[in-house]
């Protein structure tokens, strides 16, 4: 993610595991996790290479992760408790009033916890993994409208929650991710980790 | 093991078909030596296996504690079904977007064939081939790499073990062609997810069946 490796670099595994101090077996194991969410192409006898990220690659991962939120917000809509849809409530008050990202980002990933809680779908939990957050730390300050999309999301959410509509709550996570997913591709633009799409 | 399948595929595919059919139950320990055993390989793939097993949900890994089975039942049948439904809606919808013309004829031309298709092996090869053209012409790295991280549910080839699946897809796959062709990107998904859910309640009528035998034998 901070550029060093680039689109078809290969992975040099015995570097690596010399780098981090490691056998070379957890970064075998690291290779075929990461193969799995699609960062490398694992092709056996030749070694593991980077996958490229394109513009499209982008908006694709975050049309998709908001495919499984939805999913997941459906889940809630059936399970929550008055008692867990307060909790909510409260926690998003305290992200529009934390001071600053530092504060923001752990309430937002505790908001996002508290959800694959009471979904409790082992299933939609791991299809979030394989579709990770592309950006592995400081989102908030790499997309700076991230924040706010995150804050105004939740909030459409949580209305639609209220209501008991599966379809709303549904909409507002699909319709949050698909603008992150906007942002991070300008912010990528920006700076210049990105290379034009294929279409 | 099966043609091009490794030791740590073999063993994925052993454990999904034990929790499948109830041999191994929600919140139990992965007992990795016997399984090791059981399918004849060291521990080493048994430990790729995990990975593996775990980022498609069948399995949570706790450090220096083990790798516990998750729950697998009715829910778990339908969440992975609609997942499903909306990865192949998303294919649909980005193959209307970034599809040429010549692609979509072919494509029909794969979906007629599919029709025609009725022994369960033929009719699996012949859809297999339809699912990952859509999944080609949508263009979407992202999606082929989800979904070569999802593995088939249900031991075995789908469309022998799953009642009416054959002409449950068949159906379905018609009226996501007519949804291509008329490029009605809404229309695809919705089919799409409907197909899916089809599915996932005939799968869900088969795994009791399969647990109940079992718990009789």
């Amino acid at each position: 993610m901070s550029g060093e490796l680039r689109k078809d670099a290969h992975l040099r595994q015995d570097e690596i595991a010399d780098e981090l101090g490691v056998s070379r077996i957890p970064v075998r194991e690291a290779i075929i996790a990461l193969d799995r969410e699609g960062w490398l192409r694992f092709e056996s006898n030749r070694g593991a290479y980077v996958a490229g990220l394109e513009r499209d690659d982008i908006r694709d991962h975050y049309e998709l992760r908001g495919l499984v939120f939805g999913l997941v917000a459906r889940r809630v809509v059936d399970r929550a408790t008055d008692e867990e849809i307060a909790a909510l409530v409260l926690l998003r008050r305290a992200m529009v009033t934390a001071i600053d990202n530092d504060a923001f980002a752990p309430l937002n990933d505790r908001f996002i916890g508290k959800l694959l809680k009471i979904a409790d779908s082992p299933r939609l939990a791991a299809a979030l993994i394989v579709t990770p957050a592309i950006i592995p730390s400081g989102f908030f300050e790499f997309v700076p409208t991230g924040r706010t999309t995150q804050e105004a999301g939740w909030g459409a959410f949580l209305k639609a929650l209220r209501i008991r509509s599966a379809d709303g709550a549904d909409a507002a996570l699909l319709a949050m991710l698909r603008k992150q997913g906007d942002a991070v591709v300008s912010a990528f633009t920006a700076s210049g980790l990105v290379v034009d799409s294929y279409t | 093991m099966r043609d091009g399948e490794t030791s740590a595929d073999a063993v994925a595919r052993f454990v999904r078909r034990l929790i499948f059919e109830g041999a191994l139950t929600a919140g139990q320990r992965l007992p990795q030596d016997d399984i090791a055993e059981a399918v004849g390989v060291s521990r080493i793939p048994v430990r790729e296996a995990i990975i593996a097993l775990e980022r498609e949900g069948w399995l949570q890994v706790e450090r220096h504690r083990g790798a516990f089975v998750t729950v697998f039942d009715d829910q778990a049948v339908l969440d992975r079904f609609a997942l499903y439904g909306r990865f192949y809606g998303f294919a649909a919808r980005r193959a209307i977007a970034r599809m040429s013309a010549e692609e979509l004829s072919s494509l029909g031309v794969l979906a007629a064939g599919l029709v025609r298709t009725s022994s369960a092996a033929a009719f699996d090869r012949a859809n297999t081939l339809y699912i990952s053209t859509l999944v080609n012409f949508s263009g979407s790295n992202r999606l082929r790499a989800i979904l070569r991280s999802t593995a088939q549910i249900v031991p075995g080839n789908f469309f022998s073990t799953v009642p009416n699946s054959i002409a449950i897809q068949r159906e379905e796959v018609v009226a996501l062609q007519a949804a291509l062709d008329l490029a009605d990107a809404q229309l695809a998904d919705r089919i799409c997810a409907r197909m899916e859910n089809r599915h996932a309640l005939q799968v869900i009528e088969i795994m009791h069946a399969r647990r109940s035998s079992g718990a009789r034998s």
